[in-house]
């Protein structure tokens, strides 16, 4: 059975997160990534305890709007250890081209009307996966649709795509049918489509979770004797 | 000539509209989306309504039914008031729909 996975909510204050996963539970979703606000994350583990209860997992996400390279790389550096996910949004090309290889980058974001161009040179080096966010498209439809719809033909084979709530209010929340419609309609398969909120987002997170944990030492190297 | 094959999908909206309304702005947005084209293409047609649980339930045609789901999803205002409009279950017939309401106990139905 799939476990679908809110990729992107942004939580503000306890009370707020609360409601959002109260919402995303009723939506049916096993998971979310929560971007929290410095308050909300010196309270996460309140917040993961409320989450429990409800029944939902969350994770850390923090999400990175650099002016440049060695912005993006320095709180690269700052933060990978912290946080469970890490979102690049790419406001330009500089960052877009250094978060497009860096293996630390879970997604990238690219905003709809970008102020560099995207092209199949830009879509060549990019490694990881590009999340597409309902709320760009509810703010814009026309521009999100017109960079979506470059993004899905000329990287749609070649990366994973995600598509995410970004919601910091319940009104904004949608459920996984709904946003897996957004990349169905720019042309994936209905199976596809469905990774994109699924099967996707929840490899990432597997894969992170081994990583920041104590038993990991290098790629593809685990410390198994502490365990017996 | 080939029977087209429908599809009933049931929406409700938060906070609560009635389901003419909710319809109204399922179609303006499937329009200001997919076109006029589009629009006839779907057969978008108010099947059931439920005006004390807020719940519409829409027949569409089977290829249009994503496109009907990102119009629902795409829905931010019903008659200039912020709301939100989530597809609830979907279905070949509206006896299944009803039943898989009902399952989802938002009032009862049937």
């Amino acid at each position: 059975m799939r476990r679908f996975i809110d990729f992107w909510v942004k939580g503000e204050s306890l009370e707020q997160a609360v409601g959002l996963l109260k919402k995303l539970k009723e939506l049916g979703f096993h998971s979310a990534v929560i971007e929290p606000s410095s308050d909300l994350l010196e309270g996460f583990e309140e917040l993961r305890s409320e989450a429990d209860r409800i029944g939902v997992k969350i994770y850390r996400k923090l999400v990175i709007e650099p002016s440049g390279r060695g912005d993006l790389l320095r709180a690269l550096r700052k933060n990978r250890g912290s946080f469970e996910v890490i979102t690049v949004l790419c406001r330009n090309l500089e960052a877009a081209l250094v978060a497009a290889r860096d293996s630390r980058v879970d997604s990238l974001i690219i905003p709809p009307n970008p102020e560099f161009r995207f092209d199949k040179g830009v879509a060549s080096l990019i490694k990881n996966s590009v999340e597409l966010p309902f709320n760009h498209f509810l703010e814009d439809k026309l521009s999100f649709l017109r960079t979506a719809l470059r993004i899905v033909s000329i990287l749609g084979r070649k990366v994973d795509i995600i598509v995410s709530s970004g919601a910091s209010d319940p009104l904004e929340l949608r459920g996984p049918m709904e946003l897996a419609s957004l990349v169905q309609v720019l042309g994936y398969s209905q199976e596809k489509a469905l990774d994109a909120v699924s099967k996707v987002p929840e490899s990432i997170l597997e894969e992170n979770l081994v990583k920041l944990s104590k038993r990991y030492v290098a790629r593809g190297v685990l410390r198994i004797d502490e365990e017996g | 000539m080939k029977r087209v094959k429908k599809r009933y999908v049931a929406f409700s909206s938060e906070p609560k509209f009635s389901p003419i309304e909710i319809f109204r702005a399922v179609q303006a947005s499937y329009r200001e989306l997919f076109g006029l084209t589009g629009l006839a293409s779907a057969d978008l047609k108010l099947a059931k309504g439920y005006q004390e649980e807020g719940i519409a339930i829409i027949r569409c045609a089977l290829k249009s039914v994503p496109r009907l789901f990102l119009a629902g999803a795409a829905v931010t205002k019903i008659g200039g008031e912020r709301a939100a409009v989530r597809a609830l279950t979907m279905s070949g017939t509206i006896k299944k729909v009803k039943k898989k309401i009902n399952a989802l106990k938002i009032g009862g139905l049937i």
